[in-house]
């Protein structure tokens, strides 16, 4: 029987393949949402491999996409911590880190703010008006938030807490 | 070793014992949480020296998803020197944990407040 070390390693490894798939496609002229689907499933295994670490039953993970919003930041602040920048900076990435986990999270199609959020970067969705949105043809309002300097460093995070967890 | 002190050359820091380690890891937490009001450190009740330093952190801005520790394991060449699991709570929350209605996972109990340096922010 695999160790909860094994499944957390197990979920970093294929977080980190994610995360490369993600690179690859947001490099392509292919539709955002492509690109966005493959960071939405990393961020989810990468906080699911933490939960694994802990002992928690890596077979009640496997059923839910709401993971994100909650973990990844104080997986980032993981991260921050120890760094050597001054706190103010810290402070104001993983504030930042705050609101793009939760866009990320968003971009799950069963996360959707109790109704108030369908859009998501696998099916189409109607809005509150009727009008039938696809994910091809949307822009994501996380594809702003990672442009933002701050969104760089967050992706720059996550990849090396992925990379941590899977070495 | 006094802040600023120099080291003599060669030496190596003594590791932090895991109290050590878990007041200053939820201070530097708190340096860059203006809204982690508490800590605390929990025990396991046969906690050992090598279990991880595991911490509840009652956060203002987190969101209310019940208890779900994330475990981290040791980085000493970032100066983490055990594994860490980090419950992070909200307010709301840990009055739950503390009437007993929210339980903490595996017997855990919380053993400490850890004092948090608020000059910090």
């Amino acid at each position: 029987m695999a160790t909860p070390q094994e499944w957390a390693r197990g979920y970093a490894r294929q977080a980190l393949a994610d995360l490369d798939a993600w690179q690859a496609l947001a490099a392509t002229d292919l539709a955002a949402c492509q690109s966005l689907h493959f960071l939405q499933m990393a961020c989810e295994k990468l906080a699911k491999a933490h939960l694994c670490a802990t002992g928690n039953d890596p077979a009640g993970l496997q059923t839910s996409h709401a993971f994100g919003a909650k973990q990844l930041p104080t997986i980032i602040r993981d991260e921050l911590t120890f760094e050597k920048v001054k706190s103010k900076l810290r402070q104001d990435i993983l504030r930042y880190a705050r609101g793009l986990a939760r866009e990320i999270e968003l971009l799950a199609p069963s996360v959707d703010s109790a109704g108030k959020r369908p859009d998501n970067c696998e099916y189409p969705w109607e809005d509150a008006t009727g009008k039938l949105w696809v994910p091809v043809d949307y822009a994501f309002p996380v594809d702003q938030l990672l442009l933002h300097p701050h969104g760089f460093k967050v992706l720059k995070l996550i990849r090396r807490a992925t990379e941590r967890l899977a070495a | 070793m006094a802040s600023g002190a120099r080291r003599p050359k060669g030496s190596r820091a003594r590791k932090p014992s895991k109290p050590e380690f878990a007041r200053t890891l939820a201070n530097r937490h708190r340096e860059i949480e203006p809204e982690l009001i508490a800590a605390y450190r929990l025990e396991a009740p046969d906690e050992t020296d090598r279990d991880p330093i595991k911490l509840l952190e009652v956060n203002r801005e987190t969101i209310a998803t019940g208890i779900m520790p994330l475990g981290f394991p040791p980085s000493p060449s970032r100066g983490v020197p055990y594994a860490t699991v980090i419950v992070e709570i909200t307010p709301e929350e840990f009055e739950q944990v503390q009437a007993g209605r929210l339980k903490l996972p595996r017997g855990w109990r919380i053993a400490e407040e850890i004092p948090l340096n608020v000059a910090s922010r």
